[in-house]
């Protein structure tokens, strides 16, 4: 496994969406990632990070969530823990946009987005009972 | 999120500045969903200045299309930076949405069928 990089942990608020995408370019930047990519990833990071803190902790700022960033020399590996609601997510199918814009929806393409720009997506359940989110995608770094 | 309205005749022009995420997206929709925005011929959106997308803030134009649809209100978005447009086309919105390069352009799109 991969060594840890480095970590935020942050209440579980929707204003911190913004610090943790801030922490996640800092480190794109370092690992020099083509910038499409890296907004790419950025989305797929925040919209794992919104859905725990709106849907899995109901935005209690008592709660916590934690980042861990970790690099491999093929990828890039995003970890999300969190004590909230666990997630047991549906098979994952390509969406049909068309009838979320007749059907008026507002939201349910934040992890349809994740699936696509990611290589792996997985839900787990960590020992000490925590939720553990971890996003994979295959990158070559220097 | 910094959200600009100029209103010309039958143009609507809301001119986004920011970062439109989970946090954002609800002062964004309570813009476009307010009755009076489907009494413009056109509703152009200036993205010059929108620095980032997700889901949330593309929900807020997915949900409100329809309607302009509807009311015979187009939707133009203008001005979009490369990474704020790559949303749009990974979940292949940008096939139903009508997004054009600059301001111009946007104004020279033909208006639907009142």
């Amino acid at each position: 496994m991969p060594e840890p990089t480095r970590s935020i942990r942050v209440r579980c608020e929707r204003a911190n969406l913004a610090p943790i995408r801030r922490f996640v370019e800092t480190w794109f930047d370092e690992l020099a990632l083509a910038p499409r990519l890296a907004g790419q990833l950025l989305v797929a990071v925040d919209e794992v990070c919104a859905n725990v803190i709106v849907h899995g902790n109901h935005e209690n700022p008592n709660q916590w969530l934690t980042l861990r960033l970790r690099r491999a020399p093929a990828c890039v590996i995003f970890e999300l823990l969190d004590r909230g609601v666990p997630f047991e997510p549906p098979p994952f199918s390509p969406p049909d946009v068309a009838r979320y814009i007749r059907e008026r929806r507002k939201g349910g393409l934040g992890l349809t987005l994740v699936h696509l720009i990611m290589d792996r997506v997985e839900f787990l359940h960590e020992a000490d009972d925590a939720n553990l989110c971890r996003l994979t995608k295959n990158v070559s770094l220097d | 999120m910094n959200i600009t309205q100029e209103s010309a005749a039958d143009t609507l022009t809301l001119r986004l500045q920011g970062e439109l995420d989970a946090s954002s997206a609800v002062g964004l929709d309570d813009v476009l969903s307010a009755d009076e925005v489907t009494r413009f011929r056109r509703v152009l959106i200036d993205c010059t200045n929108l620095d980032y997308i997700s889901s949330a803030g593309l929900g807020v134009f997915i949900s409100n299309l329809q309607r302009f649809q509807e009311a015979g209100t187009s939707l133009v978005f203008f001005g979009m930076q490369e990474k704020v447009y790559n949303v749009f086309e990974i979940l292949g919105l940008d096939a139903l949405m009508t997004i054009v390069d600059t301001q111009d352009a946007a104004r020279a799109q033909p208006l639907p069928n009142a």
